[in-house]
């Protein structure tokens, strides 16, 4: 069985820096699912608009694959904080708390380390891309402004976990 | 060090790892990376970093995924659980079990525009089991049949785990749900077989018989339930018919269901914050396990692991269906462990080169693929309420306290035995899954 294990985490109370995370990658989540329902609704009217009109709305795909980069990168640091991130606890059921705990602080740092990789990494992906000048086939937007989330997302993903671990690292 | 042993001390590696409460995508980011660092090198491995993360966030197959998942939380809060529940009531309420049978069938119809079986399992627990219970019907069997029934949400298309399979499959996502649309609905059917046949058996098990529902009422409560035939047509219709696609078809459903969901005042007090927080923490939680096998795939790609795996297996002298059976015993233990789309993306490299790799029935290498993938998930699904660790058990125990774990195993075993039935024609007539997409297709 695996599951986001909250019922375990016994925190301390959420100091200031970890609440001001806390509201980011809240802010940043809603902005991701309103990219989701933009999406939604372009692809609708693009729907109406071949079987009506016979008129879809132009590059409805590119936009559709720009939407949804943006909103996913977005929502990733979102349940790191809300420590939504599965994982198998069938092994250590049984386990003490306090090595749990200890498990789970060694988990957010390896979460932390490939998240800023990711960030690093993709953050000199986007500015190759925009050194290239790449653009979208149909409508010719250039592709690398959709890059840009991914390395902000990614240090703030890296950053929910380092937060978690400080977290987990207090029992109450 | 050769590239093979290497692969398979990552495999150990990343066991290790999630035995220790590591998560699941980091788990396989961190073997895949390592792995890939030994044997490409450093500069290999940070080049493949820079575009594979955006290359997978902006694939057109998977911007459905997301969409499903706000679909589905609108549904829960719009209220759609209690219209289908009530519809399919109205239809067989009045039958020996009906009740339960609608309970059944309204897992289904929820399972199909939810996508994840413990979503659909917590949902139908609130629903179902308070009108069963006041209706007479046995705690065993009302456990039984909602956790059985929750379990159609990864088989009945729309579903998320289908479309992640069909991508790491290489098929195509239409034909994928095509596939699983006749396995879908011959498991809702058993299932409401297996409740008939408990009634007969054991005639406590149900409450009274109700009168029969008029005309007009069954009408009104189908009615209730359009957003949910509004999907369906859409589905089925248009993405099996080419009009659409799967992203398309999720659009019309994000906002018929968000239109409900508005209407019926579901989104008032915290709804909405809630379907913002579900669909966000859902979508992080998949892309960041694709992040994870994407990484693990590339090991697996430089290690030539799978093709070795593959021959390996050819070599046991179990012949197919041995392999078969093995694979499909070691998905109902995974099932126990792991929930079914960590278990599709860490297995399906492995599992699927060693299947493609053995003859069942003549199958070309699609149809092969696309039949292995429907047993695959309908194993998974068995796993979801087999004993001791059935997590829709669990669920369901979560939300209805007063329902013992162990009474809910015990109604769930006639489920269990209609599952190793279907599953027995499923793998014995592959034209059960096969037919609908040759005919399609």
């Amino acid at each position: 069985m695996s599951n986001n294990d909250t019922s375990l985490a016994e925190h301390a109370p959420p100091g200031p820096a970890r609440r001001l995370l806390e509201s980011i990658c809240g802010v940043l989540a809603a902005v991701g699912v309103a990219f989701f329902l933009i999406e939604a609704v372009l692809s609708v009217a693009s729907i109406v608009g071949r079987t009506f009109l016979r008129n879809a709305v132009p590059g409805d795909y590119e936009l559709v694959r720009m939407f949804s980069a943006v909103g996913i990168a977005m929502c990733l640091p979102y349940c790191e904080i809300k420590r939504g991130h599965v994982l198998v606890d069938f092994f250590t059921l049984k386990a003490p708390a306090a090595f749990k705990r200890f498990l789970d602080a060694a988990a957010s740092i390896l979460m932390a380390a490939a998240a800023f990789l990711l960030a690093w990494r993709t953050g000199v992906g986007m500015l190759e891309i925009r050194q290239y000048q790449e653009t979208s086939m149909v409508l010719g937007l250039p592709v690398w402004w959709t890059y840009v989330p991914l390395a902000p997302t990614f240090a703030l993903l890296g950053l929910a976990a380092l937060s978690n671990m400080l977290q987990w690292r207090e029992p109450s | 060090m050769s590239g093979v042993q290497i692969g398979l001390l990552m495999g150990v590696f990343m066991l290790a790892m999630l035995a220790l409460r590591i998560h699941v995508g980091i788990s396989m980011f961190v073997a895949g990376a390592v792995g890939y660092f030994w044997i490409s090198g450093w500069d290999a491995l940070v080049a493949t970093l820079k575009h594979a993360s955006y290359a997978r966030f902006s694939m057109y197959d998977l911007s459905v995924v997301p969409l499903f998942l706000l679909m589905g939380q609108f549904a829960t809060y719009g209220g759609l659980s209690r219209a289908l529940f009530r519809a399919a009531n109205a239809f067989i309420g009045h039958w020996r079990g009906g009740m339960a049978m609608a309970g059944v069938g309204a897992c289904a119809g929820f399972g199909a525009i939810c996508g994840s079986s413990l979503a659909t399992a917590a949902t139908m627990t609130q629903v179902v089991l308070p009108e069963l219970r006041r209706h007479g019907y046995s705690p065993g069997l009302s456990g039984g049949a909602i956790a059985a029934g929750g379990t159609l949400g990864i088989l009945i298309p729309p579903s998320v785990p289908l479309i992640i399979y069909a991508i790491l499959a290489e098929q195509n996502i239409a034909k994928m749900f095509m596939a699983a649309l006749v396995p879908g609905v011959l498991a809702a059917l058993g299932y409401m077989v297996v409740v008939g046949l408990v009634v007969r058996i054991r005639a406590d098990a149900a409450g009274p018989l109700v009168p029969r529902h008029s005309w007009a009422e069954r009408g009104r409560t189908l009615l209730a339930t359009w957003p949910v035939i509004v999907i369906f047509v859409a589905v089925l219709g248009g993405i099996y018919s080419g009009l659409f696609t799967a992203t398309e078809a999720a659009a019309i459903g994000v906002l018929a269901t968000g239109v409900v969901a508005w209407r019926s005042g579901g989104l008032k007090d915290g709804g909405l914050a809630a379907c913002i927080a579900g669909t966000a923490s859902g979508t992080g939680m998949i892309f960041l396990i694709l992040i994870g096998a994407d990484m693990l795939s590339s090991l697996m790609a430089v290690s030539q692991i799978s093709n070795v795996t593959a021959q390996w297996v050819q070599g046991l002298g179990l012949g197919p269906f041995g392999v078969l059976i093995a694979i499909l015993l070691i998905y109902i233990l995974l099932g126990c462990v792991m929930d079914s789309l960590s278990m599709i993306v860490i297995t399906i490299p492995i599992l699927l080169p060693v299947v493609l790799g053995l003859d069942y029935w003549g199958l070309g290498a699609d149809e092969k693929s696309i039949w292995f993938g429907v047993l695959a998930m309908v194993v998974m699904e068995m796993g979801l309420i087999t004993p001791p660790v059935g997590m829709n058990v669990y669920v369901i125990n979560g939300v209805a306290r007063d329902l013992p774990l162990g009474t809910i195993f015990r109604g769930v075993i006639p489920f269990l035995l209609s599952d190793f039935i279907r599953l027995a024609f499923l793998v014995g007539f592959p034209m059960l899954t096969l037919a609908l997409v040759r005919w399609l297709g």
